[in-house]
């Protein structure tokens, strides 16, 4: 049986030890000897979070077909293990081979959100390598990130040596062949392997640009630094070829994109866990990128362009995931999934297969219509499942602010038709704190909700009615991001939030259905530190530090998250709520990520920004092309 | 008609809880594409049932699931098409059809044995096994050992001896088999820590210091423990 890397002791004194001794269904096993680079991907939070990713699960099987190389996974050891992993100093290990960390090529870390930041650290420090980059020796993984929140990567960039910048299939080729003639050579040095991946295409490396900042404290210039006297140097590679390494690393890091998505990889043989993870069945996605420019949505821009996967492909992978992974239940991953342009031919093949094989199909948020609900009607149990919208603003002038195309006439339309059906629960979600909310805005987020309830109580005669209706509403508070048209807006205090989830509240208790409503909002001082992070700079790396050395693991985790220790933190580093969170930002203000390139142009940006103070909507990528740069990618909605 | 299961969990799968192996057979029989019958309505399960669920850390020769099948396929099959869907350390020893009148393995059971070793430390604490051993009948001879037994709903005072059918020590390994029906289901490491007791140590035992390994579970049959395993017959 395989050796582990925890003690028997150990793992019998931990909740859930299956988080840490892999060998779970369909992982890959590799002989060290036949491979040349081990790369060791990791999900910063905890196992069952971690194996739910699709992300993962895509470059896991990508890196793995590469014939030299062995992708391991590594997820965050729950506090109770961190603390006997510190406490009897044990290395962090990757769970297939159960080796240490330290010794791999590379640790790639994800980042989805920015919450994670300390477990960042935390898988650093456990496995034993520097937590900052510029104290690591040629010896110590390279460590790259990649993810959502590399759109901005200034608050961390201190600990990464290299940035991934766009998606995993395009470039990993040539920086991993980059790796292997350098890494083999007898000059290989750290520094000069990260000069030479400056250059590949979508490669950030952090420690290779100087920032200088404004007395305000914003940034005055961000500057690739020079090397060799300003002189290329010629680096002779172990495979004999001549790597030429630029003096000056590139202005500007371009987002990369893979152009036709039926050519990636795709995990048809995803591994199963033995314990439950969150994503506990097969995830197919259909496509990426989105055509509809909400203008708080930063995956709506940084994917761009929306791109499709062919139906046929998709029929193919559903159906050899079903076979290899056992999994009761199926669900579609996209951004609106309805725009997807053969989902009816999708769903009926599904439904076709899965009534087959006795799956259950997992429906998206699918826009609300007569087709929608036709299929909803097909897979669920009306009578228990809930119809969902994400109207994300109560106002329709909130609504044209964001560009949020859905009307209060859709809702309704499709609420009734779904009362009609036999359903009588409705979710809806919402933002609160957008830029140039009113209380008018704010109220009207309950009053919808009444009004829809009303309408069940008119529609449903008494006699058909299952009970009250069920109208419950969310609210989360907006967070501005980077590369967003709402991307110079301003945050506000967290007792400001709280005023606003209030005022739905008792507005909401005023409402004549009120005991068909329900409202919940998400923590305040959560969202204000995420802001802070998500548009943050490289100042943000020493409270960072601190807090991960005074004990903060787990943020992201609201029984974990200690808000006064992250206030004393931005107190200790002199960062400031005010400037980080609270301002408006100056349109003409250097950003932080402004040297990335993600093909979304500022200008692009700008204008959709005055169009949201105007409230002026923009079509959508499919009813107009609004000239947002993505077109220089040549491929999705922008060719057709 | 109703098929039983047997099956063993060894090495690292002793982490892996009973519920996650519920779940974990779910989808192994899915990708074996047995036969097997669902439930109705709009989340339709697999008729399956196990047997005594197995502690965290012990393994096991004798696991046992009955499943409900739609048709028959031979033993040899059924054995074949499940090992091709295990990981390393569990494995399908038997695939045999159940009379019809046949209760399921939970309930059916009585009795399970087990193998028991001691760890390195433990031993260390105690001295000579074989010294230890030769104390085995003393302790059965007693006149009672009371347990205090603890349920949900109240605390009892139980006689541990008539439940000990068999203690052993051979080869470095103690085996016990006793109850476990569900009126008086017997922990071996209770038995252990008892026995020790009664020797005069003072212990407190674990899965870490005991490696506890079930060999089988019993029904009964003519006033004879029976292995559930010999209940059903192999079909070609």
């Amino acid at each position: 049986m395989s050796k582990l890397a925890l003690s028997d002791d150990i793992l019998m004194s931990v909740e859930k030890p299956a988080r840490y001794i892999g060998g779970e269904l369909n992982i890959v096993r590799k002989s060290l000897s036949d491979i040349d680079i081990r790369f060791a991907m990791c999900f910063p939070d905890v196992y069952e979070i971690g194996m739910s990713h699709l992300g993962i699960q895509i470059l896991y099987e990508m890196f793995n077909r590469r014939e030299d190389t062995y992708c391991e996974r590594v997820y965050s050891p729950w506090p109770d293990l961190h603390k006997i992993m510190k406490d009897k100093d044990i290395p962090l290990f990757a769970l297939e081979s159960q080796d240490e960390v330290r010794n791999f090529d590379f640790l790639g870390i994800t980042l989805q959100y920015e919450m994670c930041y300390t477990n960042v650290l935390q898988i650093l420090d456990l496995s034993k390598i520097p937590i900052w980059q510029k104290d690591r020796s040629d010896d110590d993984p390279i460590v790259i990130g990649g993810g959502p929140c590399t759109y901005n990567p200034e608050p961390i960039a201190d600990f990464f040596d290299l940035i991934y910048i766009g998606e995993g299939e395009v470039s990993y080729d040539e920086l991993l062949d980059l790796y292997k003639d350098m890494r083999k050579s007898p000059d290989y040095s750290r520094e000069l392997f990260l000069r030479a991946a400056a250059h590949v295409k979508g490669i950030y490396v952090p420690s290779l640009y100087d920032v200088t900042y404004n007395e305000d404290g914003t940034i005055h210039s961000f500057l690739p630094k020079e090397y060799n006297n300003g002189a290329d140097y010629i680096y002779k590679g172990f495979f004999g070829n001549d790597i030429n390494i630029p003096s000056t690393p590139p202005k500007v890091v371009n987002r990369v994109v893979l152009a036709n998505l039926d050519d990636g990889a795709y995990p048809t043989k995803p591994i199963i866990p033995y314990i439950k993870a969150t994503q506990d069945r097969v995830v197919l996605e259909i496509q990426r990128g989105c055509i509809r420019g909400c203008r708080f949505c930063q995956a709506g821009m940084i994917y761009r362009p929306n791109r499709e996967k062919s139906l046929e492909l998709l029929k193919n992978q559903a159906y050899d995931m079903i076979e290899n992974s056992g999994h009761e239940e199926i669900s579609l991953s996209s951004l609106s999934s309805s725009d997807y342009s053969k989902l009816p031919e999708l769903i009926d093949y599904l439904i076709e297969i899965c009534r087959e094989k006795h799956i259950n199909i997992s429906l998206p948020s699918l826009r609300i219509d007569a087709f929608s609900l036709d299929v909803m009607s097909k897979v669920q149990d009306v009578r228990k499942s809930s119809i969902t919208f994400a109207p994300e603003a109560g106002s329709q002038r909130m609504r044209n602010v964001i560009n949020k195309g859905l009307t209060k006439e859709d809702i309704v339309k499709g609420s009734n038709m779904a009362f009609k059906g036999g359903w009588n629960k409705v979710k809806l979600y919402f933002m609160l704190g957008l830029p140039f909310e009113e209380d008018d805005d704010i109220k009207a987020i309950p009053e919808l909700g009444n009004e829809i309830a009303a309408n069940y109580y008119d529609i449903v005669p008494k006699e058909e009615r299952n009970g009250k209706c069920q109208i419950t509403m969310s609210t989360s508070f907006f967070i501005p991001k980077p590369f967003t048209p709402l991307q110079w807006a301003p945050m506000y205090p967290k007792e400001e939030y709280l005023r606003r989830a209030h005022l739905v509240n008792d507005t909401m208790k005023e409402q004549l259905n009120k005991k068909s409503l329900r409202y919940h909002y998400h923590e305040a001082d959560l969202s204000v530190i995420e802001g802070v992070l998500a548009r943050g700079d490289r100042k943000l790396s020493k409270a960072l530090y601190y807090i991960y050395t005074n004990g903060g693991i787990f943020d992201a985790w609201s029984e974990f998250y200690n808000d006064e220790l992250w206030m004393e933190a931005f107190e200790k580093c002199d960062i400031s709520l005010e400037f980080y969170a609270y301002r408006e930002r100056d349109i003409d203000e250097i950003l932080p990520w402004d040297y990335i390139n993600v093909n979304v142009t500022k200008a692009f940006l700008k204008r959709e920004w005055e169009n949201a103070k105007k409230g002026v909507v923009t079509p959508n990528c499919r009813e107009q092309c609004s000239g947002c740069g993505a077109k220089v990618y040549g491929s999705g909605c922008c060719v057709k | 008609m109703k098929v039983r299961v047997r099956f063993e969990k060894k090495g690292v799968l002793k982490y892996i809880g009973h519920l996650d192996m519920m779940r974990y057979f779910q989808k192994a029989i899915s990708r074996a594409e047995l036969p097997i019958a669902y439930s109705e309505g709009f989340n339709p399960h697999q008729i399956m049932s196990f047997g005594n669920p197995l502690g965290l850390g012990m393994t096991s020769s004798a696991e046992y699931m009955d499943i409900e099948l739609l048709e028959k396929i031979p033993s040899i099959e059924g054995i074949n098409r499940l090992n091709e869907q295990m990981v390393p350390g569990i494995k399908i020893l038997s695939f045999r059809y159940l009379p019809d009148k046949a209760k399921n393995a939970m309930s059916s059971t009585e009795a399970s044995s087990y193998k028991i070793r001691l760890s390195d430390k433990l031993q260390a604490e105690l001295g000579d096994l074989r010294d230890i051993s030769n104390r085995i009948d003393d302790f059965m001879s007693l006149n009672e050992c009371i347990i205090t037994k603890k349920t949900k709903k109240s605390t009892r005072e139980l006689d541990i001896l008539p439940l000990i059918y068999e203690f052993d020590y051979r080869d470095d390994y103690f085996y016990i088999k006793c109850s476990s029906s569900s009126g008086d289901n017997i922990k071996p490491e209770v038995i252990m820590s008892e026995f020790l007791r009664f020797l005069g140590f003072e212990l407190k035992l674990d899965r870490v210091n005991l490696h506890i390994e079930r060999l089988d579970i019993y029904g009964l049959e003519d006033g004879n423990f029976i292995s559930l395993d010999s209940i059903g017959i192999d079909k070609n």
